[in-house]
C-alpha cells in the first residue's frame, strides 16, 4: 500500500480524485460480503449459482479498480 | 497512368461511394433473408463494386479490380459451401432456398466483372 | 405471379444498377489530373478553399464526407425521426384518453408503441448524439476531420436506409406488410412465431443501423485517440469527448452483440433454426443477451448527453465545473460497471435468486458514479453567476429531470420493489425520465448552444422558452404521472385500461401534448432562425471570454467569422447558401 501512495500514480490528488470510484468499491463490497456470509437457506446446494454471482461481483470490482487505475495514471 | 478514381482528387471533401455502399448493403442483407434473388445478387454487386471503388479512391489499392475479385472470391467460396452443405430443394438440415446460391453467383459475377475490368477497362485508359 | 413478380424485381434491380453506374461514372468525370494525396482525411490544409472541395447543390450533401456536413446531416435526420416518434405516441396517447378503444385497433397500438420505441433509441437518440460528435469533437480536439472520413459518411448513410426499412412497413401495410408489434425489446417467442413481415423489415432495418453506430464508435475512437492537436493531451481533453470515448467503447462491446442477437432471430424465423426455441436455447437465452447489449445501450444513449451538460453548464455559471476529474473517473466507472446489471432488467423471469442479488448489488453500485455528477452539476451551480439562457435553462432541467430519473432506477434495482412495480407505468416513468426528460433536454441545450455556431445565425430566445417551459411542465407532468400509475399497478403496453385509472391517464395525455406543442415551438424555432434568424457578427456569442471558459469549436468560429470579413464580398451570395440548408465554408 505505501508503494502505492509514494508512487506518481497515486499522489495526493489523484487519490482525492479516485475516492468517487471507492464508494461503489465499497458497496460491491459490502454485498460480496453480505452474500458470502449470510447465505439464506438453500443457497447451499452445491450448485454453481454461487459461484456465478460471486465471480460476477469480484469481475466488476477488478474492472473498476483496474480502470481507475489506468485512468489515475493518465488524467 | 492515370487510374485514380474518385472525385476527391479536386472535391476532397466529397466521394461518391459511401451514399451507395449502404444502399448496396441493405439490398444485400434483404435479399439474402428474403430470399429474393434479384435483389441478394444487384444488392451485393452494389455492396462490393462500391467498396472496391472507395478503396481504390481512398488510396489503399491502385485499381477497384483486385479487392473487387478478391471479395468475389470470398462470397463464391461462401456460396458455393453453403450449396454443397444445405444443397438446393432442403436436402441438408436446413432450407436455404436460393439464399446460397444467390451468394454464389454475385460472387462469381463480382469475380468476372473484376476480370473484365483489369483487362477492358485498364487497357483503355492506358492507351 | 411468383414468377412475373421475380421478372420485375430484376428489372428493377438491373435499372438500378445501371442508374448507379452512371451516375457515379459521370462524377469521376470531374475529377482533375493531380495525383491523390493521402488516404486519410488528414489532408494539407483545410481552411482557405473549402468551397471548391465539394460539388454544388443536392450532390454536395450526397457526396460529402466533410465532418461538419455530416453533422448537419445526421441533425436532420434525427430531426425527422423525432418527428416520427412524436406523432406515433401522439396517436397512442390520444387513444388513452378513454379507458375504452376508440381511435384504433389494439395491433396498431402495439405497431405504433413498438415504432415509437425503437424509433426514439436508434434513429433519434444514437443518431442525434452522433451530429453533436461529428460537427463539434474534431474542432473541440482541433482535428481537421475525422480520422475516416469516408467510412463517416458509410455510418451515416446506413441511417436513412435503416430507416426506411423500419418505417416502411407502415406505408406497406395495404401490400399486406404488416407493422412489427413485438416492443422494443423483441422478446420471442412473440418475435419468432408472428409473421408479419415488418419484423423482418424491422431486424435488417436495426442490424443496419448497428452497424452504422458501431462504425461511428470505432471513427470517434480513432479520432480522439490519434487525431488531437498536440497541445491537446489526455488531461486537457474535454468532458464531451470524455464522454463520447466513453460511449463508443460501450458500442464497440454491445452493438456486435445486438447484431448477432438480431441475425439469429432472423435465422429463428426465415430457415427454422431452433436459437431461441424452448427446445433450443430458449427465450431466457434471448433475454441474456438482449440486456447484455440493452443495459449499456441506456448509457450508450446517457453518457453523451451528460457530456453535453457537464460542457454547456458550466458555462452559463461563469465557472469551472466543479470536480472535473469525478465526473471522468465515474464515467469511466460507469463504462465498466453497466456490463454488469443487465439482469436488473429480468429479475421476475424466475432466474436464479443468487444470480438476481449479483446483478442488484451491481446496480445499486452504479448509481453512485450516476449522482456523483448531480452533486458536480449542482456545485458547480451553487455560488456561480447564472445566466438562464435557452441552453442553461434546459441544462438545469436536466438536472431535475435526471434526479427523479436515476431515484427512480435505484428503487427498481432493489428485487422485491422490482418485483411489485415490473411491467407496469413505473418503469415507464422511469425510464421516460432519465430519455425524454434527460437526454432530450441535454440534446435540446447542445441544439440552441450551437446554433450560432452552425448556421451563423442567432435562435428567437422568446420562442425557446416558449420550448423550454412547455417541456419542462409537459415532461414532469407526464411522467410524474405515470409513475403514480404505476403505483397504481396500471401495467404498461395495454390500449385499454379500467376505469380506476382515467383520470392519471388523462392528466399523463395532456402533459404529452404540452410537449409536443413545444416541440412544434421548437421546430419553427430552429427552422424559421436558420433561414432568418439575424446573423451572428461576433465570434463570441456567449461572451465567454470574460469568463475566461472559450473552447476550441468558438476559437475556430471566430477565426471563420474573420477570414470571411476579410475575403468581404462573401456575405452578398450567402443568402442563397443558407437556403440549401447549409453554412457557407
Ligand atoms: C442513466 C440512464 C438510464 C436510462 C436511460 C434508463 C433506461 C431504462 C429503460 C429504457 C428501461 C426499461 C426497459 C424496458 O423494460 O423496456 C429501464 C428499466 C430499468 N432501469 Fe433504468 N435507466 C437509467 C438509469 C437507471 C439507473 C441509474 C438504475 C439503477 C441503478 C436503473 C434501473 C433500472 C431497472 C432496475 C429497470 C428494470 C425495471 C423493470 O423492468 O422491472 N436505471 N431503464
Ligand atoms: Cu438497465
Amino acid at each position: 500500500m505505501s508503494r502505492l501512495l509514494d508512487d506518481r500514480v497515486f499522489n495526493k490528488e489523484t487519490l482525492l480524485d479516485s475516492t468517487v470510484n471507492l464508494v461503489p468499491f465499497f458497496i460491491l463490497l459490502f454485498f460480496l460480503v453480505l452474500f458470502v456470509v449470510a447465505t439464506p437457506e438453500g443457497w447451499q446446494d452445491g450448485s454453481y449459482y454461487s459461484i456465478y454471482m460471486i465471480t460476477m461481483i469480484i469481475s466488476m470490482i477488478w474492472g473498476l479498480l483496474h480502470l481507475t487505475y489506468a485512468t489515475a495514471k493518465r488524467v | 497512368m492515370e487510374e485514380q478514381s474518385g472525385l476527391s482528387d479536386r472535391h476532397r471533401k466529397a466521394s461518391p461511394w459511401p451514399l451507395f455502399i449502404a444502399v448496396g448493403l441493405a439490398l444485400a442483407e434483404l435479399g439474402v433473408f428474403l430470399d429474393l434473388v434479384s435483389i441478394a445478387i444487384g444488392g451485393l454487386l452494389l455492396f462490393v463494386g462500391c467498396l472496391g471503388g472507395i478503396v481504390s479512391e481512398a488510396g489503399y489499392a491502385r485499381t477497384p479490380w483486385p479487392f473487387i475479385g478478391g471479395l468475389g472470391l470470398v462470397l463464391a467460396v461462401v456460396g458455393i459451401a453453403l450449396t454443397a452443405l444445405y444443397p438446393l430443394g432442403g436436402g441438408g438440415a436446413l432450407d436455404l432456398g436460393f439464399r446460397a446460391v444467390s451468394i454464389a453467383v454475385a460472387g462469381l459475377l463480382c469475380m468476372g466483372g473484376s476480370l473484365l475490368g483489369r483487362v477492358v477497362l485498364e487497357r483503355q485508359s492506358t492507351v | 405471379m411468383q414468377i412475373d413478380g421475380q421478372i420485375a424485381l430484376t428489372v428493377l434491380m438491373g435499372l438500378l444498377l445501371l442508374i448507379v453506374a452512371g451516375w457515379i461514372a459521370r462524377i469521376e468525370d470531374w475529377r482533375s489530373y493531380t495525383p491523390l494525396a493521402s488516404g486519410g482525411g488528414r489532408a494539407v490544409d483545410d481552411t482557405a478553399y473549402e468551397t471548391q472541395e465539394k460539388p454544388g447543390g443536392l450532390v454536395r450533401w450526397l457526396t460529402t464526407v466533410d465532418h461538419k456536413d455530416i453533422g448537419i446531416l445526421y441533425g436532420i435526420f434525427g430531426t425527422f425521426a423525432l418527428m416520427w416518434g412524436g406523432a406515433t405516441v401522439a396517436l397512442m396517447r390520444t387513444e388513452l384518453f378513454t379507458p375504452e378503444q376508440v381511435l384504433m385497433e389494439p395491433t396498431t397500438y402495439n405497431a405504433l408503441m413498438t415504432s415509437h420505441g425503437i424509433t426514439m433509441l436508434f434513429l433519434f437518440g444514437t443518431p442525434m448524439i452522433a451530429a453533436f460528435g461529428n460537427y463539434v469533437i474534431p474542432l473541440l480536439i482541433g482535428a481537421d476531420d475525422m480520422a475516416f472520413p469516408r467510412i463517416n459518411a458509410i455510418a451515416f448513410w446506413l441511417l436513412p436506409v435503416a430507416g426506411t426499412l423500419i418505417w416502411s412497413p407502415f406505408v406497406l401495410m395495404s401490400l399486406g406488410i404488416e407493422p412489427a408489434q413485438t416492443g422494443w425489446t423483441m422478446y420471442p417467442p412473440l418475435s419468432v412465431n408472428q409473421s408479419a413481415l415488418g419484423i423482418d423489415f424491422m431486424l435488417l432495418g436495426l442490424h443496419l443501423s448497428g452497424i452504422s453506430a458501431t462504425l461511428g464508435a470505432i471513427n470517434f475512437i480513432a479520432t480522439i485517440f490519434t487525431e488531437r492537436a498536440p497541445d491537446v493531451g489526455w488531461e486537457r481533453l474535454d468532458i464531451f469527448s470524455w464522454t463520447m470515448l466513453t460511449q463508443s467503447g460501450l458500442i464497440l462491446f454491445a452493438f456486435p452483440l445486438l447484431g448477432s442477437v438480431l441475425l439469429m432471430l432472423l435465422l429463428d424465423r426465415n430457415l427454422g433454426t431452433t436459437f431461441f426455441t424452448t427446445d433450443g436455447g430458449g427465450y431466457i437465452l434471448y433475454q441474456h443477451l438482449f440486456w447484455f447489449f440493452g443495459h449499456p445501450e441506456v448509457y450508450i444513449l446517457v453518457l453523451p448527453p451528460m457530456g453535453l451538460v457537464s460542457l454547456i453548464l458550466p458555462r452559463f455559471a461563469g465557472r469551472k465545473l466543479f470536480g472535473f476529474k469525478f465526473v471522468v473517473y465515474s464515467t469511466l466507472a460507469i463504462g465498466v460497471l453497466s456490463f454488469g446489471v443487465w439482469a436488473h432488467h429480468m429479475f421476475t423471469t424466475g432466474i436464479d435468486p443468487r444470480i438476481r442479488s449479483a446483478f442488484m448489488a451491481v446496480s445499486l453500485a452504479i448509481a453512485i458514479p450516476s449522482a456523483v455528477k448531480v452533486f458536480n452539476w449542482t456545485t458547480t451551480l451553487w455560488s456561480g453567476r447564472l445566466r438562464l439562457t435557452v441552453p442553461m435553462l434546459f441544462c438545469i432541467g436536466f438536472v431535475s429531470n435526471f434526479i427523479i430519473g436515476g431515484v427512480t432506477g435505484v428503487f427498481l434495482a432493489s428485487i422485491p420493489v422490482d418485483a411489485v412495480l415490473h411491467a407496469t407505468y413505473y418503469v415507464v416513468g422511469h425510464f421516460h425520465y432519465i430519455v425524454m426528460g434527460a437526454i432530450g433536454f441535454a440534446l435540446f441545450a447542445g441544439v440552441y448552444y450551437w446554433f450560432p455556431l452552425v448556421t451563423g445565425r442567432m435562435y428567437q430566445r422568446s420562442l425557446g422558452l416558449i420550448h423550454f417551459w412547455l417541456s419542462f411542465i409537459g415532461t414532469n407532468v407526464t411522467f410524474f404521472a405515470m409513475i403514480l400509475l404505476g403505483y397504481g399497478g396500471m401495467p404498461r403496453r395495454y390500449a385499454e385500461y379500467l376505469p380506476q385509472y382515467a383520470t392519471l391517464h388523462q392528466v399523463t395525455t395532456i402533459g404529452a401534448f404540452l410537449i409536443f406543442i413545444g416541440g412544434v415551438v421548437f421546430l419553427w424555432n430552429i427552422g424559421q432562425s436558420w433561414l432568418e434568424g439575424p446573423r451572428v457578427e461576433d465570434g463570441d456569442p456567449w461572451n465567454l471570454k470574460e469568463d475566461g471558459l472559450v473552447t476550441q469549436e468558438w476559437t475556430w468560429f471566430e477565426q471563420k467569422l474573420e477570414t470571411r470579413l476579410a475575403d468581404g464580398g462573401e456575405p452578398s451570395d450567402d443568402e442563397t447558401a443558407m437556403a440549401d440548408g447549409g453554412e457557407r465554408e
